[in-house]
């Protein structure tokens, strides 16, 4: 099926696209209310071997389709 | 009948996070009143051979269970969650993190790190990595606060993980690699250098340094990434299935991270000083004598060593004193000592980083979790040798101020040097400044003096021009 964007939906995506390599790196927000364990729960997740780094995959690939997620529902 | 307080019950301010129990000192010892939990769990620790052979070794401070039944009541009384106490040998004096030396927090570091490892053997973990459950015996760094020694649950990582890094990796690597003194920032931070301060200090190529790029840039990736409270952090995290082999392996690669870090070189201005100063060998040799004498009269319970440099005449008085407490504004001069010390087992000297004319104060809740310098002792002497001249010319103190400060702590004796305006070293402090200090000179500060001191003993340096004065405070 082939779809046709508008010119703002085009706009959207593209700025989204160009989000979407810098999720990772950007700062939450509400930092301060933060539990200062969360980096340190991450570090030893990736220190935990291969099935770590799983994790830590599956992790972003759910921090990635929510954003995803999140797009459309807007889209809609 | 409500059993009694003693009225010498005192609950440490700062001893309040622990749920399973609080530390009090009574009657000059020192207490930890514990719940039904907490007792539980002192129990288990104190049934296994780990406790056993930390104590031997000196590792840990040594502990009882206090038969002392109406304590146990009154405390109760008024406690009602309390079920036991139990007792600890005390600490000479107390010092914090935001004193001591680079050696010092890289001792105190490798120290909880091998209680870690060790505690392992035994199915036992650290809860926390706090500095603060670290304190010196003379030079030696001994672990404090035993409930803080749990059986590990299996499944749960290293939790004072993040804690171990921002109370000792971070402000040791700072030291390390920039040259920037931690101990500033270690007053400020009551809970060590947070990451996002951490991360720019760091500066563009700190992350190449062994250990940071892990430590500090992912942590901080991750810490930006996730809240801690995220159901998806936590689901995928008991998947895992953490074990002690995960904990020790993280454990020991810090290990080895914080061994590698050393204070880096700088002018070293004070740490040369005692080859450099103004007078001649037979003025040292006069003084030493001078200070000696005086000690071995009064065989002081403790001395209190201000501006002690590299401590040289700290070395002197430690033989006539169980506590000397050896204090200098300059970080590596009291890491000189502090290593000269733990070389030779020096355990009388209790090496601290602290500026005379701005002491630590009280910090934490209601300033009273960290008590001030001031309030942690009562020093039997004082000595203040080649410190007049710095306090008064370059901090502008006058020497009313300083006898007062004498009589806060309740010095009973001073040995103190007065050195003149002709003297090299006070020329070279007036060099650049303009000389408004008409009222420093010897009849001003005798003036003072006799205030509140009576005189025991003067003694002018063979070459006429600092003197020594041994004092005592009038009504003793």
């Amino acid at each position: 099926m082939i779809v046709i964007y508008t010119r703002k939906q085009t706009v959207r995506k593209t700025i989204g696209a160009f989000l979407l390599g810098i999720i990772l790196i950007e700062p939450d927000f509400a930092q301060a209310y933060i539990d200062p364990s969360a980096g340190g729960l991450l570090v030893q997740i990736l220190l935990g071997g291969v099935a770590g780094i799983g994790v830590l995959v599956k992790l972003y690939w759910g921090k990635l389709t929510k954003y995803f997620c999140k797009e459309r529902d807007d889209d809609t | 009948m409500t059993p009694e307080f003693s009225p010498d019950f005192v609950r440490v301010a700062g001893s309040y996070r622990d749920p399973e129990g609080f530390v009090f000192y009574q009657d000059n010892r020192v207490f930890r009143a514990l719940t039904k939990d907490g007792l539980a769990s002192y129990h288990d620790f104190r049934q296994s051979p780990l406790c056993e052979w930390l104590e031997e070794e000196k590792w840990v401070t040594r502990t009882w269970e206090t038969d002392d039944a109406a304590s146990v009541g009154a405390i109760a009384a008024k406690y009602p969650e309390i079920t036991g106490i139990i007792e600890q040998s005390r600490i000479p004096f107390i010092s914090y993190p935001y004193e001591w030396s680079f050696d010092m927090l890289k001792d105190a570091a490798l120290h909880t790190l091998d209680l870690l490892l060790c505690s392992g053997k035994y199915e036992f973990i650290l809860k926390d990595a706090t500095a603060y459950n670290i304190q010196f015996l003379g030079c030696r760094p001994i672990f404090i606060d035993i409930l803080s020694i749990a059986k590990y649950v299996p499944g749960t990582p290293w939790a004072g993980y993040t804690q171990f890094c921002q109370q000792f990796l971070f402000p040791l690597a700072l030291t390390a690699h920039r040259s920037v003194h931690f101990q500033h920032f270690l007053r400020s931070y009551l809970e060590g250098i947070p990451l996002h301060v951490m991360k720019p200090l760091l500066g563009g190529s700190g992350w190449r340094k062994a250990g940071m790029f892990k430590h500090v840039i992912l942590q901080s990736f991750f810490q930006s990434g996730f809240q801690a409270d995220n159901p998806a952090l936590k689901s995928n995290f008991q998947s895992l299935k953490f074990s002690l082999d995960h904990v020790n392996a993280l454990v020991c690669a810090m290990k080895k991270i914080v061994t590698q870090l050393h204070q880096g070189s700088s002018q070293r201005h004070w740490v040369g000083y005692s080859d450099n100063r103004s007078y001649t060998a037979l003025e040292v040799e006069a003084k030493r004598r001078f200070v000696e004498k005086h000690l071995e009269n009064v065989r002081p319970n403790s001395v209190w060593d201000l501006g002690c440099n590299t401590g040289e005449f700290s070395l002197i008085a430690r033989k006539y004193t169980p506590l000397v407490v050896a204090a200098d504004a300059d970080p590596e001069s009291v890491n000189h000592l502090y290593r000269y010390c733990r070389q030779n087992g020096i355990s009388e000297i209790l090496p601290m980083v602290l500026d005379v004319t701005n002491p630590s104060p009280g910090l934490g809740w209601n300033n009273l979790a960290r008590q001030g310098f001031l309030d942690r002792g009562k020093p039997t002497m004082v000595l203040m040798l080649a410190l007049l001249h710095h306090l008064c010319v370059t901090h502008n103190v006058p020497f009313e101020y300083i006898f007062n400060l004498l009589l806060i702590v309740e010095a009973e004796y001073v040995i103190v040097e007065f050195v003149p305006k002709s003297d090299p070293m006070v020329k070279k402090l007036l060099t650049n400044r303009e000389d408004v200090y008409p009222w420093y000179n010897l009849l001003v500060f005798e003036t003072e003096a006799f205030k509140h001191f009576s005189l025991v003993d003067r003694h002018e340096l063979p070459t006429g021009k600092r003197v020594l004065y041994c004092l005592q405070r009038h009504g003793h």
